[in-house]
């Protein structure tokens, strides 16, 4: 820059290099990821048709016509065809999004909070308070999940808030050890000592300096997992734990559609397929994800 | 590193399965204090739970002290804990006899089955995996892979329904329920046939999730300079990728596959049910539907005992395989 040109200061020699957001990079190698966009708009649009059930729902999914029973798929009017009591298997499978979608993505995100608490506060003790958390976590990781879950499901009774429960817990174990091991990576760094040296509280570096330094590892781990969860949490409507008839809900159309298996297959294939593509997107987007938020990954290509 | 001699390296084997034995008594511990609360800690008391809603105060406190519910809660688990040890596990309501009697055979139909599942999702798991793994990027290994993602996806009681509709309802090859023919049970052929489904049904996450990992894994060890030696000396490929390749993703592999027994335990239940098989999982619906909850305990603890011990053998044989392992 030659001198004198302009005056004193140039303000472009000290502003920073331009350095994109987080955000932007996350979202500039998630786009790489041809299958993961797929599965986003496609997640999209169910849920958007989930979401305006009143609207786009050709019939109301609990009003059942016995005449027109297990009619099959192409059925006039009813494309899906109809289920052991006559009710419209698109319509129900519409409103189904409803109750399934949200009850499998609460408990994960509940999960996700919950055991990042934990595993701050057993990461940034350690010790005893923090050998004691662990140990605990070990044991609950000692339960194969879906036993754990059913067993404690079955014990809370019927409803929703006995599923979110029992998913939630059976969730702490394998993520609070996802974040206790994130955490523990930050404990020991300069960054750390630096915070409790200018007096920083306990509480203020474990969720201003060490929880968004660590949190990255616990969403990636959180969204391979909400896929299972939609299987799981249908499967726990399936087996009639939770949710009850006649609510519209995929895993209890599936349970139904066991019944007239024989005669009409349609009615339990529907849902089911429902449940396989949500939980696809789910585990396309997690993986997506898991590409895009790994710098040692996102950095090669 | 320097070979260590036979008697030594007995040694440090020894001393690390006892190390890891140690480490697995408290988790058995805490598992048996977890499925004693289970029961107790949960809304509602136990003898409600069991006489169901409405049922005669005087009846509920007379169930109470049969049941020791009126003594403090650390002595109650000394005795269910001293009870459960010497194999006495309670009275079962539903049936009216002891639990052990109820249990044992429902635990060794389980194993059989979990059993066939792992041996089929192994198998297939490792088959794919190694395939896929050798040829990366290739129209196979895309195809493979990409199915595996979608296998992983499907729920398996669906799976279960589709099956059964498919070769049992439609196609009338195989039995839909049951361990064993009623009319003319006949061995190991018929438990096979009647196997055949509920395992297709529990193996297929855990052959996608194998074989992903496992895919992964050839694909690290075969970038290896001892690959391209083995292949300079002239050995025939198949020889590279089993006694190179996979040998050293063996405890990987083993790792891997260990990973998905409690999957296999959990998946076994829903299978367990939709094809009627006589094992843990669908005694354990069946007990939950008929409130009986001293067989609900025994499950729960017997399938994690289950479950830690498998873990426990996963890591003393790759520590076999892998001697690294007993020096970390």
């Amino acid at each position: 820059m030659a001198a004198g040109e302009r005056s004193v200061i140039d303000a472009t020699r000290f502003a920073r290099p331009r350095v994109d957001s987080w955000w932007v990079v996350t979202f500039r190698a998630y786009r790489k990821d041809r299958f993961a966009v797929i599965a986003a708009v496609v997640l999209l649009v169910i849920i958007v048709l989930v979401a305006a059930a009143p609207i786009v729902s050709p019939f109301d999914p609990y009003e059942a016509d016995p005449s027109i029973r297990i009619m099959g798929l192409g059925t006039q009017g009813h494309w899906l065809g109809l289920d052991g009591q006559g009710r419209d298997v698109l319509s129900r499978v519409i409103w189904g999004g409803r109750v399934s979608l949200p009850l499998a993505v609460a408990p994960v995100m509940i999960a996700m909070v919950l055991s990042m608490s934990l595993a701050l506060v057993a990461g940034y003790y350690g010790g005893i308070i923090g050998n004691v958390l662990m140990r605990v976590i070990d044991v609950l990781f000692a339960f194969p999940t879906v036993v754990l879950a059913i067993v404690i499901a079955a014990f809370l009774g019927n409803g929703y808030a006995s599923v979110l429960v029992a998913v939630t817990i059976v969730l702490l174990a394998p993520m609070t050890r996802v974040a206790y091991i994130a955490v523990r990576e930050q404990t020991g760094q300069d960054f750390v000592d630096a915070a409790r040296a200018v007096g920083a509280s306990p509480f203020r570096i474990m969720f201003v300096h060490l929880a968004p330094n660590s949190f990255p590892s616990v969403l990636v781990y959180s969204s391979t997992l909400v896929g299972l969860m939609v299987v799981f949490v249908a499967g726990l409507s399936f087996l009639g734990l939770g949710l009850q008839p006649p609510t519209a809900d995929w895993g209890l159309m599936v349970s139904e559609g066991r019944q007239v298996l024989g005669v009409a297959p349609h009615v339990a294939t529907v849902p089911g397929i429902a449940i396989g593509i949500a939980a696809l997107c789910f585990n396309l987007i997690g993986d997506g994800l898991r590409y895009a938020l790994d710098p040692r990954v996102r950095n090669i290509a | 590193m320097c070979r260590a001699a036979p008697a030594a390296r007995g040694l440090e084997l020894a001393r690390f399965v006892f190390r890891r034995f140690l480490f697995t008594l408290p988790v058995l511990w805490g598992v048996t204090v977890v499925v004693f609360l289970l029961v107790r800690i949960l809304p509602g008391d136990i003898a409600n739970y069991i006489l169901g809603s409405g049922a005669d105060p005087a009846e509920i406190a007379a169930l109470r002290s049969e049941l020791g519910l009126d003594r403090p809660w650390h002595e109650q688990y000394v005795v269910w804990a001293g009870n459960t040890a010497t194999g006495n596990f309670g009275y079962s309501n539903q049936y009216r006899r002891p639990v052990s009697t109820v249990i044992w055979p429902k635990f060794r139909n389980t194993l059989i089955l979990a059993f066939g599942s792992f041996v089929l999702s192994t198998a297939v798991g490792v088959a794919v995996g190694v395939y896929a793994g050798t040829r990366p990027n290739s129209f196979g290994d895309r195809s493979l892979t990409t199915l595996s993602i979608v296998a992983a996806s499907v729920p398996g009681y669906w799976l279960g329904l589709m099956l059964m509709f498919l070769f049992a309802l439609r196609l009338g090859w195989l039995p839909s329920t049951g361990m064993y023919d009623a009319r003319e049970p006949g061995g190991i052929i018929d438990l096979l046939k009647h196997m055949a489904l509920p395992a297709i049904t529990i193996a297929a996450v855990p052959t996608a999730v194998i074989s992903r990992l496992v895919r992964s894994a050839m694909i690290e060890v075969m970038q290896h300079d001892y690959i391209r030696t083995a292949r300079a000396k002239g050995l025939q490929e198949r020889l590279v990728i089993l006694r190179h390749g996979l040998r050293n993703a063996a405890p990987t592999t083993i790792g891997i596959v260990t990973l998905q027994l409690g999957f296999l335990l959990g998946g076994s239940i829903f299978a367990e049910i939709i094809f009627s098989w006589p094992g843990m999982g669908s005694q354990l619906y069946s007990s939950i539907g008929a409130r009986d909850a001293a067989v609900i305990q025994i499950i729960t603890l017997m399938t994690a005992v289950t479950f830690i011990a498998a873990n426990f053998i996963a890591d003393v044989s790759q520590s076999i395989l892998d001697p690294r392992i007993r020096l970390a």
